[in-house]
């Protein structure tokens, strides 16, 4: 019994997490924080899909960027030809993943200073040419995006999305598939080639793993995510602007939750960053227009003192534990060969997600 | 026939302040290898300090150009010394150097609003009077720029080529720690790097204020640009800077006249394509960096 319960304790606290969420709109009646709650939920998953790209070493400053054409499809298939929320979803997913692959495909051939600077111009260019088109709006935006249709469930009525709590299920329901996915992917034999390109491309490709398409692939995968949540995040807003998905500050702070948060934790470590973050935001509110230096500051402190993230402080007892029974000689291995089964297969370095 | 010579005037004008930008960047980019996003924003303090010396003290132009160059190399030393140094060494230095760039970029663009306000500012011009050639309108502010700008970059290519320090530039860039074994103290060229290259984003500040106005988004507004003009010279490469800086130049001269604000599309079509059949840019060696 004691064995299962340790063998499974990453689904067991995911489990825990996701009820505890779930339950969190029965004693928090203000829709303030429930709308604070659903934005932590799409920076989460937004962080989610940084973590993922950089797994295969792409560090993409685009992710808004994404977000954004996803947000755009998804209010222009609604709007402009009357479909239904349940069918703009996957759509807009579909057309983001397309518009990655097309992206993807030209700007992957060299990672590094090249694949950052050409996402970090991409990211700018989104706003600069939303913002010159008049059929989306230029930059005033498109406004009165209608909110999904009714759910209904015959004998039990329907489901009306009329409250912030309604979206706060909704999106909490995406959150969860979309971690489920992204673990999947993770535990996949795709997950184990991105952590082998992420180790060392050059040593992956000499073990016969392709570079470019499974760094295409992770591409592709995340962006769709990232369009996935700008659909969601367009019907729950009902408006959008262009600027609302530029490079200052939205994909800094989607970076700054990655890495505060820790990037080696995927999962956990965007959801502990964007808390973190909004909590901050929070607590400085009265400091107005010095909140942002303050944010500065902090993630200054963290990038330099804890370059792991904040969850790397939950290591520190092991490590500690480590290095006491280092000098006993051989107490470092056995303690290793002790901890092995806690950590199921298609965990790899690192990856200490929930 | 003169407008097209106009737009080419003004393309050179912008060119030579981009190339500076962009040699500075380079330089930062190849040596320390830290892809600095602040950058921008060391450009946008460089052109508010001049206006502050000039617009509150009644200082001579040349004064607040000093100062902003001053203040702007200190900031990139402090930059190094307290937040850059300690990430150098560590295992993911690529992704936590960027970090700390965004840090320091989130800092100085809202630092510039709550010191100097939301106002545009401009400060009057040192260089007055134009004159016509051609049917081509010159300025005399504009003629200023263009030989400060020819000048810093030769200043900065005799630096880089003929003295000892910029001979251990290029060997730390070519690599650290051979570099080391011969006696050269890695960090303190990245430090002289840092600082170097931030001084030269707030003289080209400096250089700008008196022809442009200023406002608190030009850090931002900037930073593309440049970046785009190291990615189409090559990272790597001085003269590639030069070369990107002037071509950039041009294209968003003309392209703002013929297309409006939809040129820096084109422009990143353009690089896109150069970048297709030339991943290290124009006059670039490396592929590898940063990762």
């Amino acid at each position: 019994m004691k064995n299962l319960l340790l063998g499974h304790r990453r689904l067991i606290g995911f489990i825990v997490l996701a009820v505890f969420f779930a339950l969190v709109p029965l004693w928090v009646d203000s829709p303030y924080y429930i709308d604070l709650l659903i934005v932590l939920m799409i920076n989460a998953v937004l962080a989610m899909t940084f973590v993922m790209l950089l797994r295969t070493g792409l560090i993409s400053l685009c992710v808004a960027a994404f977000w954004g054409i996803g947000a755009y499809s998804s209010a222009v298939l609604s709007l402009k030809a009357g479909l239904s929320f349940w069918a703009c979803l996957p759509l807009s997913t579909i057309i983001t993943a397309v518009a990655a692959l097309i992206i993807g495909y030209v700007i992957i051939r060299n990672a590094g200073f090249t694949f950052v600077i050409m996402t970090t111009v991409l990211a700018m260019l989104f706003v600069t040419v939303v913002g010159n088109i008049q059929w989306l709006g230029a930059y005033n935006g498109i406004s009165n995006i209608p909110a999904p249709d009714p759910i209904d469930l015959g004998a039990l009525g329907s489901i009306v999305f009329d409250s912030k709590v309604d979206f706060f299920y909704l999106g909490l329901i995406l959150f969860v598939i979309v971690i489920l996915v992204i673990n999947a992917f993770y535990a996949s034999w795709a997950g184990r080639a991105w952590n082998a390109i992420g180790l060392n491309p050059r040593l992956a490709q000499s073990m016969g793993v392709n570079v470019f398409r499974y760094r295409l692939m992770s591409f592709v995968v995340g962006c769709a995510i990232a369009g996935l949540m700008g659909s969601f995040y367009a019907h729950y807003q009902t408006f959008i602007i262009p600027t609302a998905f530029n490079l200052f500050p939205k994909t800094i702070y989607i970076q700054v939750f990655a890495v505060l948060g820790g990037v080696g934790y995927a999962t956990l470590g965007p959801i502990v960053g964007a808390g973190l973050l909004s909590l901050f935001n929070e607590l400085f509110s009265g400091f107005e227009e010095y909140s942002i230096i303050i944010v500065g500051v902090l993630v200054l402190v963290v990038v330099v003192f804890l370059p792991r993230g904040l969850l790397s402080l939950g290591e520190i007892p092991a490590r500690i534990r480590d290095w006491r029974s280092r000098p006993g000689g051989g107490g470092g291995s056995s303690t290793k060969v002790a901890r092995e089964p806690d950590t199921p297969p298609g965990e790899a370095a690192g990856s200490g997600s929930p | 026939m003169s407008v097209i010579m106009q737009l080419a005037f003004d393309g050179l004008t912008i060119g030579l302040i981009y190339v500076i930008l962009a040699a500075g960047l380079v330089l930062i980019l190849s040596v320390t290898e830290i892809f600095f996003v602040a950058y921008g924003q060391f450009y946008m303090w460089g052109a508010y300090i001049t206006w502050y010396v000039v617009d509150r003290f009644q200082l001579n132009y040349f004064a607040g150009l000093a100062v902003a160059i001053v203040a702007t190399l200190v900031f990139g030393l402090a930059g190094y010394l307290l937040i850059f140094m300690r990430m150098q060494r560590m295992e993911n230095r690529f992704l936590i150097t960027i970090t700390g760039a965004l840090g320091i970029s989130l800092i100085l663009a809202q630092a510039v609003l709550v010191v100097f306000g939301t106002q545009p500012k401009s400060i009057p011009g040192v260089f007055t009077g134009a004159f016509d050639v051609g049917g081509v309108h010159i300025e005399v502010k504009k003629l200023a720029l263009i030989g400060m700008g020819i000048l810093v970059t030769l200043a900065l290519f005799w630096i880089y080529e003929r003295t000892r320090v910029g001979r251990a530039m290029r060997a730390v860039a070519l690599n650290a720690d051979v570099a080391a074994l011969y006696g050269i103290n890695p960090r303190f060229v990245y430090l002289l790097t840092m600082g170097i290259g931030c001084a030269l984003a707030g003289l080209a500040g400096g250089l700008l204020a008196p022809a442009y106005n200023l406002s608190s988004g030009m850090g931002n507004n900037v930073i593309a640009s440049v970046l785009l003009m190291t990615m189409l010279g090559g990272m790597d490469s001085l003269l590639g800077a030069v070369v990107g800086g002037l071509i950039v130049g041009q294209i968003l001269s003309f392209g703002q006249y013929y297309t409006g604000q939809m040129s820096v599309v084109y422009l990143f079509l353009f690089i896109g394509l150069v970048i297709y059949f030339r991943p290290n840019g124009l006059l670039g060696h490396r592929t590898d960096m940063g990762v």
